[in-house]
């Protein structure tokens, strides 16, 4: 048997038995249900886009406010829908929410104060400076009618000098939630390496499977079989994802399918990093409730690497954004950033991967000799460096 | 490096050309830290026999067996089938059953065969042919679809037993199999392995239980610190070693026995005694207890197993 097909068998063993596992399909829907719910949920709810600002007047409305209130909401990218209300009503309506703002004729406007909308703060200004300048040009004699068409007339356009483009948006969407899922995927999986790894070694199976098997082997077919179901579930998110944010309408820019494909090739870089360490966590162990302590350093590894790239997002041409892709434990969460979002120079990809390589190929040498110098050991918990010994 | 002479014999065998199949264990070295397990272990298996390896807890049967399935290595010596070092490839022959038993819990167990047969070198086909087989004889054909954890401890034995045959292996080695079965439990077994040897597999297997296996082994290596010091045929260990004189006489005092090499005197009833001699002669001792009292039992006895280890290793 060649050593290729026993890692083909042992990566099959674990794809077939953890596939058919309940806690697998539970993981698995609640992956697919909260990725559709935060791109869905928002759209229904933001679905009115075009806010409605209710406004009361009390007293003798002046001419001519109905259509200065009317285009100052416009301006705010809203509609308004004015109503004339007594006093006391006024004060209770707004309490009670059923209005955003009153208008007390000429001598002020008047919001709830706590949890006002900003555009209602907005539109509260806008409005108190029309009833002012209103009254003071009734009051030097322009007409009436002069002043309501005046006052109805639409505001001057407001433009970016930096547009923020839907494509932007978008990417920034993907590096978010890319994030997120490249973080919780590579604790996930990884926990599930090690305690997959403990298992083996707690139920003694593994001496059986070693009489036929090399270590490297079962090692190998194990981190391979677990990667593969995590990209499956990887790639099943990314659908789930792209199809409901396609089905609420969302604009998806050319670039997506490339930017979740960057995604995928840093998860499945780190997943390399990370893989082989967790095993030898699981190899090094031997209690269940042992082995997260053992995998400790690796998820606080993962998790840096996880506010690291959340700093980039907010500032993804920084020194952070410069220096952590090159720092191998760290690039699979920041390099993705990096490039989605800041202006990497063209070197800076492939740099940052080879030496996440190179590394990877270290670290996996020496997670294998440690896995192998343990996994045969019962009785208390391995000290590392004594797994280490060749 | 002093062997004992038994096992400078049983060694002997093998020094010449080696018939293939041979399973030689030649000058096995293995220290933990400062703890020496194996100490120059070196003995010869010949095939489609039962061989016992035997010894007391600590001696060093588990490392040896772990060498022979190239789960550990060797500090020093080596594992050769028919003359030619034992490889990876050569191992698939092989079956296995750890002392640790164990098993994925939550597989289905024709899962697991079919599994282990796979790794083993067979195909698809041939591992579900095997494992149904195995299954149907071995009585757990029930439990085909059940997982492992599930079983009652019995059939988890019995499920470990066919992960260790399902391949067909040449040569199988188990590692205690006999322990944790109750007498049953040890009858099936006996009766699985002898089955077994008719086809040509050879058979080792461990123990700490010298006696209990005494009548399932031909050949034996019996091992204490590392080192083997009884080997050879069962038959022939036994007729080489001092036959046990017994005598049991009612009603005779302790006179008559004054003068002979006792090595056990014990109180079987009123007045009746059972004395047990070492290189006595037969006749005199019987004469001598005819004329004091009723002898009610007179045999020679071949010695044990753990009589002739407990001779061979001193006192």
């Amino acid at each position: 048997m060649s050593a290729a097909s026993a890692v083909r068998l042992v990566a099959g063993r674990e794809v077939r038995e953890r596939g058919r596992s309940k806690g697998f399909w539970v993981g698995t829907s609640v992956w697919l249900l909260g990725i559709v719910a935060a791109i869905v949920v928002p759209a229904i709810l933001g679905h009115h886009s075009q806010q409605i600002f209710r406004v009361g007047t009390v007293g003798a409305a002046p001419l001519g406010l109905t259509p200065s209130v009317t285009a100052d909401a416009a301006a705010l990218g809203g509609t308004a829908r004015v109503r004339a209300i007594g006093a006391a009503a006024a004060r209770s309506a707004l309490d009670a929410q059923a209005l955003d703002l009153v208008i007390e004729g000429q001598t002020g406007v008047l919001v709830r104060g706590q949890n006002t909308d900003p555009s209602v703060a907005g539109l509260a200004h806008l409005v108190a400076r029309d009833v002012a300048v209103q009254a003071r040009l009734r009051a030097t004699g322009v007409p009436a009618e002069r002043v309501r068409s005046t006052f109805a007339a639409a505001p001057v356009p407001v433009r970016s000098l930096i547009p923020a483009s839907p494509g932007h948006q978008s990417s920034r969407a993907i590096v978010v939630a890319g994030t997120i899922i490249l973080y919780l995927g590579l604790v996930t999986y990884g926990g599930w390496v090690t305690s997959g790894v403990l298992e083996e070694k707690s139920s003694r199976v593994v001496e059986v499977i070693l009489s036929a098997a090399r270590p490297r082997e079962l090692l190998a077919g194990k981190v391979i079989g677990i990667g593969l179901l995590g990209l499956g579930q990887f790639a099943a998110i990314a659908l789930a994802g792209t199809t409901a944010a396609i089905a609420v309408g969302r604009h998806l820019p050319a670039s997506t399918p490339g930017a979740i494909g960057l995604i995928v090739v840093w998860f499945l870089l780190g997943y390399a990093f990370y893989c082989c360490a967790f095993a030898a966590a699981g190899a090094a162990s031997s209690r269940q409730a042992e082995a997260p302590v053992v995998a400790g350093p690796l998820t606080l590894l993962i998790l840096l690497g996880y506010l690291a790239s959340l700093a980039i997002q907010s500032n993804p041409d920084g020194v952070l954004a410069r220096i952590t892709p090159f720092i191998p434990p760290l690039a699979p969460m920041t390099m993705p950033a990096r490039m989605l979002l800041g202006h990497a120079a063209p070197w800076e990809l492939p740099a940052s991967a080879a030496v996440t390589l190179a590394a990877t190929y270290g670290l996996v040498r020496l997670a294998g000799r440690a896995y192998s110098g343990t996994i045969l050991r019962s009785g208390s918990r391995v000290p590392l460096r004594e797994a280490l010994r060749p | 490096m002093s062997v004992p002479l038994a096992a400078e014999r049983a060694g002997g065998q093998s020094h010449g050309r080696p018939r293939p199949g041979h399973l030689e264990l030649a000058g096995l070295r293995r220290r933990y830290g400062r703890t020496v397990a194996l100490d120059g272990l070196s003995f010869t298996i010949e095939p489609g026999q039962i061989f016992g390896f035997l010894g007391p807890n600590g001696a060093g049967k588990t490392t040896a067996m772990r060498i022979v399935m190239g789960i550990e290595l060797p500090d020093e010596g080596a594992v050769r089938w028919g003359g030619r070092p034992l490889t990876h490839a050569d191992r698939l022959a092989f079956g296995y059953m750890p002392e640790q038993r164990g098993l994925y819990p939550k597989m289905r167990v024709r899962d697991h065969l079919v599994y282990l047969a796979r790794l083993h070198g067979l195909t698809a086909g041939q591992a579900g042919a095997a494992g149904d087989r195995w299954l149907r004889r071995l009585g757990i054909g029930a439990q085909a679809h059940e997982r492992v954890e599930a079983l009652s401890h019995g059939n988890q034995q019995r499920v470990q037993l066919a992960a260790a045959l399902v391949h067909d292996p040449q040569v199988l080695v188990l590692d205690e199999p006999f322990s944790g079965l109750d007498p049953r439990g040890i009858e099936d077994m006996t009766g699985i392995l002898r089955e077994l040897t008719q086809g040509e597999i050879t058979v080792v297997f461990s123990s700490h239980q010298l006696d209990l296996v005494e009548d399932i082994c031909e050949q034996v290596a019996i091992i204490d610190r590392g080192r083997v010091v009884l080997a050879g045929a069962v038959r022939a260990l036994k007729q080489r070693g001092s036959p046990t004189l017994v005598l049991e006489v009612e009603g005779a005092g302790s006179d008559w026995y004054a003068g002979l090499p006792t090595a056990a005197v014990e109180h079987t009833g009123p007045g009746r005694v059972r004395v047990t001699f070492h290189d006595a002669d037969p006749h005199l001792a019987l004469d001598q207890a005819h004329a004091a009292g009723a002898v009610r039992r007179f045999a020679l006895e071949e010695p044990s197993l753990s009589q002739l280890f407990l001779q061979a290793v001193g006192p």
